[in-house]
């Protein structure tokens, strides 16, 4: 019998639900029923979790067809990619700052994005883009409204 | 108010207020004219540069792109038939037909007059009942104040289409993520596993950015970009309206008003509702309900003329309860929080002068859209032609610098990407959105007066026994179970 999506969302929402419970259960403020303290709120969502979740899990089990895909595995494989690429961006700016790494980011991105949609780009209006896209952004964000950008360590 | 009138023109002639103004409005229009992008998503996104702004210049500015990416909402629905946003769904139905048959630049025309008729006057209805809701919520107490949130984080229950379940279980995740860090009046920590970066709570940007911007920008690539669509440029010139247009809609035109405005004031509810209801009151109440579906005037006038009009419906609550009608105004909530404003029934008293300086805003801003829009029209199909490849990859790097900015450490950025995750996993799980975003919001105040409520009669039965409390709690649980509740009125009418 192939899982339906609703089956393993319903099930998510349950394990989260129970986690929540444990981490609720180590808050050192008892609950009564005169004052519940810290663990009203959490605790009611962990209830509807675990119900919801439940809920969730029987409309799964009812329907008969699996709706339409959502994303195919390649679009998956799209989404991954992209998330990778936006960590190591993270990670990059941690040590060489805002204005190295991030023309290299905004130029791989449209040239992913360009050809992963089928497109053709030229390669000096992705470079241009890139360059002002960090030119605009820096600009905006530091001089203009006197914010920061990571600087990276190695610069500090 | 009028005490105030010196302190709103002085503010309003500032020249960098101006040009924030003109620029918030005009980047507003084209989110809000983009399919996939929002005003909401504008909010988000330049939030954070408002953190160094004053709280007046700050609230000008996020205004002009909430109501320019409101009144935008409708280009796309003219001219390529898909919605800029929720907001705009019904205006597909007829606004495109029209500019099929030729007749693009009335469609546009009717769609900027009535987001102006919309805002405008929906703004000054606000600002005149804004003070008296307010006076009235002086005597609610904590246990009303909680039963009133709570209202509005099932309201949107009732209107989410699909599971019940699921759109309690994305209620439930706001929830889980509103309480991380130290718990209101006991200081207990919560789920923060010793990391001082929790400590303090998750944060709206980070969270709100996460969840909904990044992920949306990656779920969109991983369905597959749109490849910029062919407008048509041909019969864009003048305004294309007369005045006889407008007369010949007027009845239309009020119920509209009044129904955006009558959505956009129920807690939790707003825009995206408001231009359903009054379409399908318009075709209810046409002498000619054929011709909805295929061009109408009053096709495009209810939707639009709704949608707008529930901007200031929605201010109402926002400025007087502290409780939002939507999920911007959930968003500007936390903004003004982050500038010092506490809204609520007390902003009258310490921040009146800023509160009403939010309703004229929105009244200029609905002017200058209209202004702008009818000079820029010629040029709206070429910002549906921006290619998504170039948009996307600037719209994240947006989103990763305003979490850095929001916090000061790239932590926060890693964070952020969790909730990418965590949108993703919601997008694959069919979750909706808008419940997680009110949830997130109103939790801390639902909270907090909860536990105030049972400090002063530690009871629960007083949720019930008092009497707006009990009337607002019945409402909640009805909300919580109108998906069961429905389909049993409609069998019961059907057997009838």
């Amino acid at each position: 019998m192939k899982i339906k999506r609703d089956q393993i969302t319903g099930l998510t929402l349950v394990i989260l639900g129970i986690i929540l419970f444990v981490l609720i259960g180590q808050f050192k403020k008892p609950m009564t029923m005169e004052y519940p303290g810290p663990k009203l709120m959490p605790g009611i969502a962990a209830f509807g979790l675990v119900v919801c979740g439940a809920g969730v899990f029987i409309n799964g089990c009812r329907q008969k067809t699996e709706d339409n895909v959502i994303i195919t595995k390649a679009g998956l494989l799209r989404i991954v990619i992209t998330f990778a690429v936006l960590c190591l961006y993270i990670l990059g700016m941690k040590y060489l700052g805002f204005l190295i790494v991030t023309p290299f980011l905004v130029y791989g991105l449209t040239t992913y994005f360009a050809k992963a949609s089928g497109v053709e780009t030229k390669l000096w209006v992705r470079i241009v883009f890139a360059l002002a896209v960090t030119a605009v952004i820096w600009a905006m964000y530091v001089p203009l409204f006197g914010l920061e950008l990571p600087v990276g360590e190695l610069f500090e | 108010m009028i005490s105030y009138l010196p302190y709103i023109f002085s503010q309003l002639i500032q020249p960098l207020n101006l040009l924030l103004m003109v620029a918030g409005t005009a980047v507003g229009i084209i989110f809000g004219a983009i399919p996939g992008l929002s005003g909401t998503m504008a909010v988000m996104l330049f939030m954070p540069l408002t953190y160094t702004m004053d709280s007046a210049t700050a609230i000008i500015f996020l205004l002009a792109l909430w109501i320019g990416g409101c009144s935008g909402a409708f280009i796309g629905s003219v001219l390529l038939g898909i919605p800029g946003s929720a907001s705009a769904v019904a205006t597909c139905w007829d606004g495109h037909p029209m500019a099929k048959k030729g007749l693009a630049s009335k469609a546009l025309a009717i769609g900027m007059t009535a987001s102006f008729v919309g805002t405008f006057f929906s703004a000054i209805i606000g600002g005149l009942l804004a003070e008296a809701v307010a006076d009235f919520a002086f005597a609610m107490g904590p246990w009303e104040y909680s039963a009133l949130c709570l209202v509005a984080m099932t309201m949107v229950l009732a209107i989410s289409k699909g599971n019940m379940f699921k759109g309690l279980a994305s209620t439930c995740i706001g929830i889980v993520l509103a309480t991380v860090g130290f718990s209101p009046i006991d200081a207990e920590p919560r789920f923060t596993f010793d990391n001082m970066y929790l400590f303090g709570g998750l944060g709206m940007i980070v969270v709100l950015t996460g969840i909904f911007a990044v992920s949306h920008i990656l779920v969109t690539f991983g369905k597959g970009f749109d490849t910029p669509p062919e407008v048509s440029k041909e019969g864009l010139r003048g305004f294309g309206l007369t005045l006889k247009d407008i007369k010949d809609e007027l009845v239309n035109i009020i119920r509209s008003f009044l129904i955006g405005l009558g959505i956009g004031f129920l807690p939790g509810m707003g825009s995206g509702l408001s231009n359903l209801v009054a379409y399908s009151s318009a075709k209810n109440g046409s002498k000619h309900p054929e011709e909805y579906g295929h061009g109408a005037a009053g096709g495009i006038w209810a939707p639009e003329v709704a949608n707008n009009a529930a901007i200031g419906g929605a201010m109402i609550p926002m400025a007087a309860l502290g409780i939002p009608g939507d999920s911007t105004t959930a968003l500007l909530i936390g903004a003004l929080t982050i500038h010092g404003l506490e809204m609520g029934p007390m902003v009258f008293k310490n921040s009146g002068d800023v509160v009403y300086l939010m309703f004229v805003t929105v009244a200029v801003v609905a002017a200058l859209v209209l202004l702008m829009q009818a000079v820029c029209k010629r040029w709206f199909p070429y910002i549906l032609k921006v290619p998504s490849w170039y948009m996307y990859s600037a719209l994240l790097v947006i989103c990763l610098a305003s979490a850095y900015v929001d916090s000061g450490n790239l932590y926060k950025c890693g964070m952020m990407m969790v909730f990418a995750a965590v949108g993703i996993l919601m997008t694959l799980g069919q979750l909706p959105a808008s419940p997680l975003i009110l949830a997130f919001i109103l939790t801390p105040t639902l909270e907090t007066k909860t536990l105030q409520a049972f400090q002063s009669v530690p009871k629960w039965t007083e949720f019930f026994t008092r009497p707006v409390s009990g009337v607002l709690m019945v409402i909640a649980i009805l909300c919580i179970f109108s998906p069961i509740i429905k389909p049993l009125f409609s069998k019961l009418k059907k057997k009838s």
